[in-house]
């Protein structure tokens, strides 16, 4: 049942919220058991307010702090970490009236493309299609959780990279990641600051905007929260830009389903060619680069002082107990990324590295707005590939993997709003394509996608 | 990338690696690396985009409000952050 027809019957009562959510609890546990989609669940969900999404079942990304719910980031640092206060979008949910039933696992601090990149005390959730194979990260938990669930739900996930992105794509469900800033951060486990969004995951298209509503719009405790307006946007005919480049990397079953959707929407739609040559060859180092950069000094703080893991300081001096605590707690991936962004931030290579970086993110974002001046959106496909197995992300060479993400960095480090479409194919696994539009048309992009989204099923 | 170079990046990253980590880290972060220079080819002259999207300072107007006021003891009391 669609979001806005579940609000509707709980509110002519032909829904009873208590034993709606108390069977939601057990459905939960069931699906946990076998896929490991949840790091906690919460025992008895209730709503706390009154409000416009009264009684919507909630799942939350566990990278997003929760009042009295352990909040880990999937990492074994965070592990007992029971946050005093809300995120502002857990906050505004609850305001809102929809009921958090639990937290989704994640790669650790979001670092991964697989969510196999987590602590020793969590288990890797298994792709609803195929159990062998990824559900894609970071936000796995998400979107494994929304295309299993046969109850209504949404997922609050996050994006620095494509996080919302690829596991919609592997799980076949829908995944909206907003403009940079449009939705709070505050509450948000830092990743990358200037990357990091927090967005939707749902398994149906009309899921998106009445969610969106409640937890978009400025907020004065995230400094980089936008203070403008989302705009309105009319359209005579849709332009819908075509990137060549995206299309030759991507698998050719994948292609063939992208291009199938291509032919459908142009019976509606002109279609141009658009060109983001310099975010396609250049936008993963610029990424990564970035990213770790941030995140480096983001994960300083976890120390085994003030969250999560503590143990007895014996004799040492605090900077090798800090260094000891890390090393044991920090899983691979975690240590690599802290590796990495402390160098490219180191002096000598700062400039080389970081600050090149950042300009470089300037020509990508100068890129997209060239190409909004012959599109009003621009399609993509938005993986590459289908969902590996498991055993083989694990022998995957560590540049194939920072490359996957090769399709959703684009958007991300220019901070435009994009939606994800899943599309069948030939094969056991659904792919997705993924539309992007300029910054600050959130409402619009997810209407056109809506139309969009029927003229190719 | 070098040995000394992780040395380096352990002390300042506060970070505890054993030897087997350490030399797996350094193989795979050269690799990385070589990757990543393909930075290398392009040149650019514009300013750096330390977010997508920059807004305007958002500071508030400086004014002391009552939340913020003097004890009896000229102690500052500021209003309670921590249940």
């Amino acid at each position: 049942m669609k979001v806005l027809e579940f609000l509707q019957k709980v509110k002519q009562n032909e829904i009873n919220i208590e034993d709606y959510l108390s069977e939601i609890v057990q459905k939960v546990r069931k699906i946990n058991d076998e896929y490991h989609y949840f790091n906690s669940i919460v025992e008895n969900p209730k709503p706390e307010h009154k409000g416009k999404l009264f009684g919507l079942p909630v799942s939350v990304k566990d990278l997003i702090i929760t009042k009295g719910i352990e909040t880990t980031a999937s990492s074994d640092i965070l592990k007992g970490f029971i946050p005093k206060y809300d995120a502002t979008v857990v906050e505004r949910l609850k305001n809102a009236g929809a009921v958090i039933i639990g937290k989704t696992v994640c790669d650790a601090f979001g670092f991964g493309s697989f969510n196999l990149n987590i602590g020793k005390s969590f288990q890797p959730p298994l792709n609803p299609i195929d159990k062998k194979h990824v559900t894609g990260g970071s936000s796995g938990g998400a979107g494994g959780i929304t295309q299993k669930a046969d109850f209504t739900h949404v997922a609050i996930a996050t994006s620095t990279g494509g996080s919302i992105e690829c596991p919609s794509a592997f799980c076949g469900v829908y995944g909206f990641c907003p403009t940079y800033g449009l939705v709070s951060r505050y509450g948000l486990i830092s990743y990358a600051d200037s990357l990091d969004k927090i967005g939707i995951i749902a398994k149906y298209i009309e899921d998106i905007k009445p969610v969106l509503k409640i937890i978009a719009g400025h907020d004065e405790k995230d400094n980089t929260s936008l203070s403008q307006q989302v705009k309105t946007k009319e359209v005579e005919c849709l332009k819908v830009g075509i990137v060549t480049q995206a299309l030759e990397i991507v698998n050719e079953e994948i292609r063939k389903a992208v291009e199938g959707c291509i032919k459908k929407i142009e019976k509606h739609a002109e279609i141009v060619e658009v060109s983001l040559q310099k975010a396609m060859k250049y936008g993963v180092a610029t990424y990564y680069i970035i990213a770790t950069a941030e995140a480096s000094t983001n994960l300083a703080r976890y120390c085994g002082l003030r969250f999560g893991r503590n143990e007895k300081i014996e004799s040492k001096h605090f900077r090798e107990y800090f260094a000891e605590i890390r090393g044991k707690y920090f899983s691979e991936e975690e240590k690599r990324r802290i590796l990495l962004g402390t160098f490219v931030r180191m002096a000598g290579f700062k400039q080389r590295y970081y600050v090149k970086a950042t300009k470089i993110r300037k020509l990508v974002i100068e890129e997209y707005k060239q190409a909004f001046n012959k599109a009003d959106i621009i399609l993509t496909p938005t993986m590459a590939i289908f969902p590996p197995k498991i055993d083989e992300v694990e022998k995957m060479d560590i540049i194939d993997i920072y490359n996957s993400d090769l399709l959703t960095i684009p958007p991300n480090l220019a901070g435009v709003p994009h939606i994800t479409i899943p599309v069948q194919t030939n094969k056991k696994f659904p792919t997705s394509i993924m539309l992007c539009s300029n910054h600050l048309t959130d409402y619009w992009l997810i209407d056109i996608a809506t139309k969009i989204d029927k003229w190719i099923k | 990338m070098s040995e000394r170079i992780i040395e380096k990046l352990c002390k300042l990253a506060c970070l505890e690696l054993s030897e087997k980590e350490k030399e797996k880290f350094e193989k795979e972060l050269n690799k990385v690396l070589d990757a990543f220079n393909i930075i290398d080819e392009i040149e650019v002259s514009t300013e750096p985009a330390f977010r997508p999207i920059e807004e305007k300072n958002k500071l508030r107007e400086d004014v002391a409000n009552a939340t913020h006021e003097f004890t009896e003891l000229k102690i500052l009391k500021a209003p309670k952050t921590i249940e």
